[in-house]
C-alpha cells in the first residue's frame, strides 16, 4: 500500500492499519485469521477487500469496528483512524465512534434488524440524540428523511411497520439508514448484497455510490465479486490467508493484476468468451472436443425430454375470513431438450425454478401439463411405475451441507442409489463402480470410508455429483450446483460438469440466478418470471441481442469487469421489486416495472413470437425491432 | 451353596432384555468412528466419567436383585422330591440376609447402640422405662464406653482393607505406566500428554473411593445398623438398597414402553404430514390437556382393582407387586410419549425439506427406507439426549406417585415408600430423620449422576451443541 494521491499526501488517510495480526483461541491453540496487514483509506475513497470465504476479510472489518468475538484476540499492529489508536480504546470509547464516525452493514438483512421493533424505531435508536439536542418529534422527522434518502417509498408509513412487512432489498436499505444516521465519515459494507437478487444488487450499490458522493463519505467494501469490486472501487485489495497479497489501485488491478493469485481468479471468471475453455489450471487448454461457440441445432434428433404446459399450484389454506388461494409457482412452462445441450434456467428468487426443477422431477407432481423423457410421459405415472423411470433423471443440489447425509459414509452415499435402481449385479461389482465414479470426479479413493463432515464444500459437490451419477442417468438437473462455491471452486466444479458432459454425453438443466456463470456454461437460456417462461433462446444471442425487456434489464443489472467504456456506468437499475407469486399482476406480470409498457400489457398475457429460428419471447413490445406500437 | 428354582419375575425378563439390548446397539454403534469419537468425548469430562461408573454401580445393583429364584426348603429331609419356598428370593437379599435377620424391634438411630424410643422394661427393683440395647447394634461391645473407639477402629479397619485391595493395583498400573515412558526417554512429557482422551485419572479415582466406602460399609454395616433402623426395625441401608431395582426399573421400562410410540408418531407425523400429521398431534394435544398425575391415578387404580379382582391364581407377593409395577410403568409410559414426540415430529419436519431427503426421494427409495435411513439416524441425539434426561424425571416421578399413594405396592421397596414412611415421623421430637436422608441419600446420587451424564451426552451428540467450546 505505498501509492498514496496527491489528495492524501497533504493529510493523513482516514484509515490507516498497519502490521495488523488478529489471532483465534481455539481448541487446538491458536490460529492466525489475519497477518501484516496494512492498508490506508483516504476520506470519500472506496477500498474493496476482495477475497473468498475464510481469507480474513469481515475479521478485518470487524476489528476496525471493535466487534470481534471474545476469542479473538489482536496481537500486533494498530488501526488508526483520523489519527486515534482504535485497538487501545475501551469499549465505552469504542462506542462513541461506532455508529457516528464508522457505520457498518452486514450481509444478511434478515437477521441484522430485530423482528420485534419497529423499523423507525431501530433507526432512531441511532440517531446520536445527546450530540445533536434533538427532540422527539426533530429525531422521528429526521428518521424519515433518512427513509426517503434510502429511497424508500411512502417514508412515513414505512417508519411504522416492522421488518417482515419489507422485502430484502427495502430491509438492506434501511440497514444502511441505520448505518448512515450518525453520519458517520467511513462506512464498511461487509458483503452488502450477497443475499439479494442481481436487480436488487443494483438498486443498493447505486444508491451506496449516490450516498458516498453526497456525504463525501469513505467506503470499506468487503466482497468476494469482481464485477462488484469493478464497479464500485478506487483501489483494490486481494486477501488470502489473512493477508494482503496485492493491493493497487482499480484502474491498475483490472488491467493487469500483478500476484499470481489474482491472476488465477481473474482466470477462473466465467465468461462469455472464455466458452468451450477450462476455467481451473489451465486457463488455455481447450477440450478435446470444444463446445461451438453458437448452439448447433440438432433438429433431426427427437427430443430427450419434452415439457408442454407445465403448471404447479400450491393451495394457501384460507381461514374462516379469508378465502383459501391458489399460488402460481410454475404456470405454462413448454420447452424441447435435445441430447447433450445444457439448458440454463435463468430468474431471481421466488421465480419459481427450483419448483420446476422439482416438478420435471415428478418430486412435486404437476396439476397441469406433461413432462415427456424420450416416449415415456412421466405425470401421469403411479409411484410405482415412476421408481424405474427415476433412474433417468437425477440432481444436484446447491447447498453442499445439506445435500449429504451426514450420518452416513461416502460409499453408502453413493451406492444408495445404485442399490434401489439395481444397478450392478451384487456388492463387488457396485464396488468397482463407485471407486471408478470417485476417480471421474476427482476424489481419492480413501473418501469412501469418509463422512460428509470431513470434506471441503467443493469435495462434497463432487461427491453429490458421483452420486446423481451412479444411477448413470441421461438428464442431470443441476438447481445452482456453484451459487454456494468459492470462484476458485466453482471453475472446477464447472471444468468437472464440462469433463462429465462430454464423456458421458449428459443433458443438462442448470439452473442459475448467476448470468456470469450462464453464459459461459449454457447452449441455451430460459428467463423465467413469475413461475413463466418469458424468454428462451441461444445463449450467445440472447445474452448479446435480449429481446424482453426484463432480461435486458437482468443483463444490466449484473456488475461487469468492463469498464473500458467510460468508468462505473451502471444501467439505471430495474424500478421495484419482484412481486410474489402469490399477487401475480394482470396481462404481462412484468408490466409494473417495464418502461415501454402500454394498456395492452395490463390485460393480456403476451404469447411467444418467434424472433430467430430457436429464440422466443413473450412480449407485445420486444426490444430491437421497431418501436411500440 | 444356596440352592434353587430359578422363577424369574415378568420384570426381571424386562430389566434383562432391556440391558442387553441397550448394550448390544451401543456396542454396535461404537464400531462407527463418529459414534466412537462422541462416546470418548463424553467420558473425556471427569464429571461424566464419575457419573457414569455411579450410574453402572447402580445398574449392577438392579441386576443382582433381577434374578429371583425360589430357595430349596431344607428342613424336611426325608422327601425326595425338592421342596421349594412359595416366595421369590433375589440374589441380593441373599447377599443381604445378614441385614434383613438382623430386625429391631422398632426405630433407632444411625449406628445406636439402643433404641430410638424407651421400651418398659422388668428388673430387680421393679419395672422401668429405658432406652433398650438393640439386639443387633455392637453386640460384641463389652462395655458400652468403647462404642465410639470400637466405631473407629472399624471404620479405620475398612480403609485399611481397601488400602491393601487398591495398592497392588495402583502399583500394577504405576509400574506399566513407568515402563511405557522410560523407552521414550521423555520424562518430562508424562504419558496423559498423549491423545488419552478419556479422563480415566477420575474413574480410578471414583473407584477408589467407591471402594473405600464400600469396605467401611461392610466393616460397620456388620456389626451396626449403618443407616438406622425403621418403623418396623428394619435396616434402612437394606431398604435404600432394595429400592435401587425399583427406581432403574421405572426409568428403564417407561422409556421402553414411551420410546417405540413417540419414534413411530412422530417421525411419520413429521415425515409425511397431512392427515397423519392431524391425527397425532390431536392425540397428543388431548393427552397433555388432562392433568397427569389425575390421569395417572385413575389409571392406576382401576387397574389395580381389576387385579385385585381378576388375578386370583397370581400367587405370591412378589408377583402381584410386580405386575403392579408393570401397569405404573405402562401408564407413565402412555402419558410420557408427548414431548419426545413433538421433538421428534418438529425435527423431523426440518429433516423432509433437506436435499438428502429430496435426493433418496429422487432415486424412487420408498418412504418407509427414507424413514430408517435418513431421518432415524439423524434424530438418534434428540432420542439419546432424551432417554438421559427423561430417566431421572422418572425416577423422582416414581417417588412423588408413591408418597400420593398411587405408586409402586406398598409391600414393595422403593424411595417413594420410604419417603411417604418417614413423613408423618418428621413432627417427632427428636425429629426421626435417617430415613427420608437414606432415601434422598441415594435417589440424590441417582438422579444427580443421571443430569451430569445427559449434559455431557447432549453436549457431546447435539449437533448445535458442537464447536462452541
Amino acid at each position: 500500500m505505498s501509492s498514496p494521491s496527491p489528495a492524501s499526501s497533504a493529510n493523513s488517510p482516514l484509515l490507516q492499519i498497519r502490521d495488523l495480526q488478529v489471532q483465534f483461541r481455539g481448541a487446538n491453540g491458536l490460529t492466525t485469521a489475519v497477518e501484516q496487514l496494512s492498508l490506508d483509506i483516504d476520506p470519500g475513497q472506496t477500498l474493496v477487500l476482495l477475497g473468498e470465504s475464510g481469507s480474513g476479510k469481515s475479521v478485518t472489518a470487524l476489528s476496525i469496528m471493535g466487534l470481534l468475538p471474545p476469542a479473538a484476540i489482536i496481537n500486533n499492529g494498530s488501526i488508526r483512524f483520523n489519527g486515534l489508536e482504535l485497538t487501545r480504546q475501551s469499549n465505552a470509547q469504542l462506542r462513541n465512534i461506532r455508529g457516528s464516525h464508522i457505520g457498518m452493514v452486514f450481509q444478511e438483512p434478515m437477521t441484522s434488524l430485530n423482528p420485534v421493533m419497529t423499523v423507525g424505531k431501530q433507526i432512531t435508536e441511532a440517531i446520536p440524540r445527546k450530540q445533536n439536542r434533538l427532540s422527539k418529534v426533530e429525531t422521528r422527522e429526521r428518521g424519515i428523511e433518512l427513509l426517503a434518502q434510502m429511497g424508500i417509498p411512502e417514508p412515513a408509513r414505512r417508519f411504522h411497520e416492522f421488518p417482515h412487512q419489507l422485502s430484502g432489498g427495502m430491509k438492506q436499505r434501511v440497514m444502511i439508514a441505520i448505518a448512515l444516521a450518525g453520519e458517520p465519515d467511513l462506512l464498511i459494507a461487509d458483503e452488502p448484497t450477497t443475499a439479494l437478487d442481481v436487480t436488487t444488487q443494483a438498486q443498493i450499490l447505486e444508491l451506496l455510490k449516490q450516498l458516498q458522493q453526497q456525504h463525501n463519505m469513505a467506503l470499506l467494501l468487503v466482497t468476494h465479486d469482481f464485477g462488484i469490486a469493478a464497479q464500485m472501487a478506487d483501489k483494490v485489495a486481494v486477501m488470502r490467508h489473512g493477508q494482503i497479497v496485492e493491493a493497487a489501485t482499480a484502474e491498475q488491478f483490472f488491467k493487469a493484476p500483478q500476484h499470481p493469485y489474482s491472476q488465477k481468479l481473474f482466470a477462473a471468471l466465467p465468461t462469455m468468451s472464455k466458452r468451450g475453455q477450462r476455467l481451473g489450471n489451465e486457463p488455455t487448454t481447450e477440450l478435446s472436443n470444444p463446445k461451438s461457440a453458437t448452439y448447433q441445432t440438432q433438429s433431426g434428433n427427437e427430443p430427450i425430454l419434452t415439457v408442454s404446459g407445465l403448471q404447479v399450484l400450491f393451495k394457501r389454506r384460507g381461514s374462516l375470513f379469508k378465502p383459501s388461494e391458489h399460488i402460481y409457482a410454475v404456470d405454462g412452462v413448454s420447452f424441447k431438450l435435445q441430447q447433450g445441450e445444457t439448458l440454463a434456467i435463468v430468474g431471481e428468487s421466488g421465480c419459481g425454478k427450483s419448483t420446476l426443477v422439482k416438478s420435471l422431477l415428478q418430486l412435486i407432481r404437476p396439476n397441469n401439463g406433461t413432462v415427456k423423457f424420450r416416449d415415456q410421459e412421466l405425470t401421469q405415472l403411479t409411484p410405482r411405475q415412476l421408481r424405474p423411470q427415476r433412474r433417468h433423471l437425477q440432481i444436484v443440489f446447491q447447498d453442499p451441507y445439506s445435500s449429504l447425509n451426514p450420518r452416513m459414509q461416502v460409499r453408502e452415499i453413493i451406492q444408495e442409489g445404485m442399490v434401489a435402481q439395481n444397478i450392478g449385479a451384487g456388492a463387488v461389482e457396485r464396488a468397482g463402480i463407485v471407486e471408478r465414479l470417485l476417480a471421474d470426479v476427482g476424489l481419492e479413493p480413501e473418501a469412501l470410508e469418509r463422512y460428509p463432515h470431513e470434506f471441503s464444500g467443493g469435495q462434497r459437490q463432487r461427491i453429490g455429483i458421483a452420486r446423481a451419477l451412479a444411477v448413470e442417468p441421461e438428464l442431470l438437473l443441476l438447481d445452482e450446483p456453484t451459487s454456494a462455491l468459492d470462484l476458485s471452486v466453482q471453475a472446477q466444479i464447472l471444468d468437472l460438469l464440462a469433463t462429465l458432459q462430454h464423456q458421458r454425453g449428459l443433458t443438462y438443466i442448470f439452473v442459475s440466478h448467476d448470468l456470469s456463470v450462464v453464459e459461459y456454461f449454457a447452449d441455451r437460456v430460459a428467463v423465467m418470471y413469475l413461475g413463466r417462461i418469458i424468454e428462451l433462446g441461444p445463449a450467445t444471442e440472447l445474452m448479446t441481442n435480449p429481446a424482453h425487456p426484463y432480461t435486458q434489464a437482468l443483463l444490466n443489472a449484473v456488475p461487469t469487469l468492463d469498464t473500458s467504456n467510460g468508468k462505473k456506468t451502471l444501467a439505471p437499475p430495474l424500478p421495484g421489486e419482484p412481486p410474489s407469486p402469490g399477487n401475480r399482476p394482470t396481462g404481462c406480470h412484468f408490466h409494473p416495472r417495464c418502461q415501454r409498457a402500454t394498456d395492452r400489457c395490463r390485460t393480456e398475457f403476451p404469447a411467444v413470437t418467434q424472433r430467430s429460428p430457436l429464440h422466443t419471447v413473450n412480449c407485445h413490445h420486444p426490444l430491437n425491432s421497431g418501436s411500440p406500437d | 451353596m444356596i440352592t434353587g428354582q430359578l422363577a424369574f419375575l415378568i420384570s426381571d425378563y424386562l430389566i434383562w432384555s432391556v440391558t442387553l439390548l441397550g448394550s448390544a446397539w451401543l456396542l454396535l454403534g461404537l464400531r462407527n468412528r463418529q459414534q466412537r469419537q462422541r462416546w470418548q468425548m463424553v467420558l473425556k469430562r471427569p464429571t461424566a466419567m464419575a457419573a457414569f461408573i455411579l450410574l453402572l454401580i447402580y445398574l449392577l445393583v438392579a441386576l443382582i436383585d433381577s434374578i429371583h429364584y425360589r430357595p430349596l426348603i431344607t428342613d424336611n429331609g426325608d422327601s425326595n422330591i425338592p421342596q421349594y419356598a412359595a416366595s421369590e428370593v433375589s440374589v441380593l437379599d441373599q447377599l443381604l440376609l445378614p441385614l434383613s435377620l438382623a430386625q429391631e424391634r422398632s426405630y433407632s438411630a444411625p449406628l445406636a447402640l439402643k433404641a430410638f424410643s424407651k421400651e418398659q422394661i422388668t428388673t430387680s427393683s421393679g419395672p422401668k422405662r429405658v432406652y433398650a440395647r438393640l439386639k443387633h447394634s455392637g453386640a460384641a461391645l463389652a462395655h458400652e464406653q468403647d462404642h465410639l473407639t470400637d466405631l473407629l477402629i472399624r471404620t479405620a479397619k475398612g480403609i485399611g482393607l481397601s488400602l491393601l485391595i487398591l495398592s497392588p493395583i495402583a502399583l500394577w498400573l504405576g509400574s506399566r505406566k513407568r515402563k511405557q515412558v522410560h523407552p521414550n526417554h521423555q520424562p518430562s512429557e508424562p504419558s496423559t500428554a498423549a491423545p488419552s482422551t478419556i479422563a480415566w485419572k477420575t474413574a480410578a479415582l471414583t473407584i477408589g473411593l467407591l471402594t473405600t466406602l464400600f469396605m467401611v460399609a461392610i466393616q460397620l454395616g456388620g456389626d451396626y445398623h449403618l443407616l438406622g433402623t425403621d418403623k418396623v426395625g428394619q435396616d434402612v441401608l437394606l431398604l435404600g438398597l432394595k429400592s435401587i431395582r425399583t427406581g432403574i426399573l421405572i426409568g428403564a421400562l417407561t422409556l421402553l414402553i414411551m420410546l417405540p410410540l413417540a419414534l413411530v408418531m412422530g417421525t411419520t407425523a413429521g415425515y409425511f404430514g397431512g392427515r397423519i400429521d392431524d391425527l397425532v398431534q390431536y392425540l397428543y394435544t388431548t393427552l397433555s390437556s388432562i392433568p397427569g398425575v389425575l390421569l395417572i391415578a385413575a389409571a392406576v387404580l382401576s387397574i389395580n382393582l381389576y387385579l385385585d379382582q381378576n388375578l386370583i391364581d397370581v400367587v405370591t407377593l412378589q408377583q402381584r407387586a410386580d405386575l403392579r409395577l408393570l401397569t405404573l410403568t405402562g401408564i407413565l409410559g402412555l402419558t410420557g410419549w408427548i414431548g419426545l414426540c413433538r421433538l421428534l415430529r418438529a425435527e423431523s419436519l426440518k429433516l423432509r425439506e433437506l436435499d438428502y431427503v429430496t435426493a433418496a426421494r429422487a432415486f424412487g427409495i420408498a418412504d418407509w427406507q427414507i424413514l430408517i435411513r435418513h431421518l432415524l439416524p439423524n434424530l438418534g441425539h434428540i432420542v439419546l439426549i432424551t432417554i438421559v434426561l427423561e430417566f431421572s424425571g422418572l425416577v423422582l416421578a416414581e417417588a412423588v406417585l408413591s408418597y400420593v399413594g398411587v405408586g409402586v405396592d406398598p409391600s414393595m421397596n422403593s424411595w417413594g415408600n420410604m419417603i411417604n414412611g418417614a413423613r408423618l415421623e418428621l413432627a417427632r421430637e427428636p425429629v426421626v430423620w435417617w430415613s427420608l436422608a437414606t432415601a434422598f441419600l441415594f435417589m440424590f446420587t441417582l438422579v444427580l449422576s443421571a443430569n451430569l451424564f445427559a449434559d455431557a451426552v447432549r453436549d457431546a451428540f447435539d449437533p448445535r451443541l458442537r464447536g462452541t467450546q
